[in-house]
């Protein structure tokens, strides 16, 4: 299920700082190529199953690599495993005190009312943001566990954000 | 996907939420979180001197089957013996709410949430660090 690496299925330097554009055109082109109507008569009449089967996991994983690139997140989460296969695996147990403050976090985002919604996913996106920075910084500097462990706080800012806006959304609000 | 009956019921009826004062020295809490959904899950025991769980509490932010996990655990625990605590195990939970695989991660989060509250409380209690189990 897992692609081994969608930077090199799609032909693309390893980074971060993925220029979208060029992720766009590299996809295109991969998926053009690989796309079942593109096949060889060879591939599409070969009596041997093995080839179809290549051929359609070969198209699949132009798709998967394009849907994990374009996702920031997703993106720093191949890097990590680049990096250390190990590395996100090992650091899954957050600290108590990370939990705690997520444990808040998500109380604070129940009990939101109206008026205070928008200040507190101004604070969140900021801890979002803030958290982004760590992985990207973490990276650069080669450490993946550093990287890892901010990649996995992300996640609850990233779930408080979403309830956040999931229950405007239910109330009205505008967003 | 579709919930389970027991799932529905103690998402919609769930049991024993709330918080024990967490600064008292009779009460173990623990806090568990699952990175892949942004979950969290405290889980909370108060126990008297027999060793025996009196009460216990849980707030879960996340699925249904993560409340329904935590619910479910608070209900077991309570009027327990600390080692028969420890005995829980997840796949017990799995089959009586009957998770679907997808969702198994939650119940794993229960049984690490009984097993922190219970360090915690352990810890407390000080020095009596489990020699085996």
């Amino acid at each position: 299920m897992s692609n081994p690496d969608p930077f090199a299925t799609l032909g693309l330097a390893p980074t971060l700082d993925l220029d979208l554009q060029a992720l766009e055109a590299s996809y295109l082109a991969h998926s053009r190529e690989a796309h079942p109507d593109r096949w060889s008569d060879a591939v599409r009449n070969a009596d041997d199953p093995a080839i179809l089967a290549e051929a359609l996991a070969l198209a699949a994983s132009v798709n998967d690599a394009y849907r994990v690139l374009k996702d920031r997140w997703l993106r720093a989460g191949v890097l990590i495993d680049r990096l250390d296969a190990d590395a996100r695996d090992a650091t899954r147990t957050l600290s108590p005190l990370f939990l705690a403050e997520a444990m808040e976090l998500a109380e604070s985002v129940a009990e939101a009312d109206d008026d205070g919604a928008p200040q507190l996913r101004d604070a969140i996106a900021d801890r979002v943001e803030r958290t982004f920075v760590a992985v990207a910084d973490a990276l650069r500097e080669g450490d993946a566990r550093a990287a890892a462990t901010a990649l996995h706080q992300s996640q609850y800012f990233r779930k408080a954000l979403a309830d956040l806006d999931a229950r405007c959304l239910a109330s009205g609000g505008d967003r | 996907m579709a919930y389970s009956d027991k799932v529905l019921d103690h998402y919609n009826n769930p049991r024993n939420v709330g918080a024990l004062d967490k600064s008292a020295k009779d009460v173990g809490t623990g806090v568990v979180g699952a990175p892949e959904c942004g979950d969290v899950m405290k889980l909370q025991i108060q126990v008297d001197d027999s060793g025996r769980i009196v009460d216990a509490k849980f707030k879960t932010y996340g699925c249904g089957s993560a409340i329904a996990s935590s619910s479910l655990a608070t209900e077991w625990l309570k009027g327990a013996t600390i080692d028969e605590a420890m005995q829980i195990k997840n796949t017990q939970i799995v089959e009586e709410l009957a998770l679907p695989p997808v969702k198994i991660h939650c119940s794993v989060l229960a049984e690490d949430a009984i097993k922190a509250a219970i360090d915690d409380y352990r810890t407390k209690q000080g020095a009596e660090a489990p020699a085996e189990s």
